[in-house]
């Protein structure tokens, strides 16, 4: 079988999660797994337009669902995080630890 | 010092930002001094009102009960009162998922403590409720936890102890064992919590 020799670098990251807000936004789903938007907004400190911005590149790439309902007459936005997105938020956290896990190695020797 | 690269740097920003991120939104840090202390006031002063009016496990169990239901309501009603203020001095919701997650995690706790009381009140027993009660009390501290901050694990055992102590060897005297118990060990915390959040 092949082994990947090619040490893993940050462009190989995930580009939809490896921005800020984005792994702001992603970290907080995969933890609670669904919240309303003014939840997420005061537990990241959003601005509604950055959130909603953000959250569609999430719903378009598929690891965040978006649903909206009215509770008691008024709109409530609710986010909710989809087996995809927990996936690759997985993936994501395993190449940053391999990343830095290469980083502590010393380097090999040169003949 | 060698100097790490780019790639070494971004990733271990991106992790410190998902540490960030988790502790920020799964722990729960409203649980105020003020509350944890008034608790503590609350028990001892159900602690002395008992020992004065030698209201006895045994044989006045409906006025222990109700004197330590009391007790408990005080406690209930002040921390819920601090806790409130704290969320909202953090522009948080009081009935945040946070509190959710903790208030679940504690459920079960609370009602195996309402079903042992009852049974322990039908069999004549309410001396063992001191004893049972921190027990079940350490066990509902301890499955939260790991969202609180880490004095509440301390806390968590110190009342497991003190359940053993009262058990074991506090049987004879309910009063005391409940002001030593909770009395004690909530002013403790109360007090350790009140420098730490000064500090």
């Amino acid at each position: 079988m092949k082994q990947n020799l090619k040490s893993p670098s940050v462009q190989d990251l995930n580009p939809v999660i490896h921005e800020r807000s984005r792994l702001a936004l992603m970290t907080y789903l995969v933890s609670v797994r669904e919240a309303t938007f003014s939840e997420v907004k005061a537990e990241l400190g959003l601005t509604d337009g950055n959130l909603t911005l953000h959250m569609k590149v999430l719903e378009k790439n598929g690891y965040a669902r978006v649903h909206k309902s009215l509770v008691r007459r008024r709109p409530r936005t609710t986010y909710q995080i989809t087996e995809k997105g927990v996936r690759a938020f997985q993936e994501y956290v395993a190449l940053l630890e391999r990343i830095l896990d290469l980083s502590r190695r010393p380097p090999p020797e040169r003949r | 010092m060698p100097k790490r690269s780019l790639s070494t740097r971004d990733a271990a920003e991106s992790i410190a930002a998902i540490r960030s991120v988790l502790d920020r939104t799964t722990r729960y840090t409203h649980i105020s001094w003020a509350g944890v202390a008034i608790a503590g006031v609350s028990a001892a002063a159900a602690g002395a009102a008992g020992s004065f009016w030698d209201v006895s496990a045994v044989s006045a169990p409906a006025r222990f009960l109700a004197l330590w239901s009391a007790g408990l309501a005080v406690a209930v009603a002040c921390g819920s009162w601090t806790t409130a203020r704290k969320a909202r001095a953090a522009h948080e919701h009081f009935w945040s998922r946070k509190l959710q997650v903790v208030t679940l995690g504690f459920l079960p706790s609370l009602i195996l403590a309402t079903i042992v009381t009852a049974l322990l009140l039908d069999a004549g027993r309410l001396d063992l409720a001191p004893g049972l009660w921190m027990g079940l009390y350490a066990v509902g501290i301890l499955s939260v936890c790991h969202v609180l901050d880490w004095e509440f694990q301390l806390t968590g055992w110190a009342f497991l102890l003190s359940s053993a102590v009262s058990l074991f060897l506090l049987r004879s005297s309910p009063n005391a064992a409940m002001t030593l118990g909770f009395g004690g060990i909530h002013l403790a915390l109360g007090g350790f919590r009140f420098f730490k959040e000064r500090r």
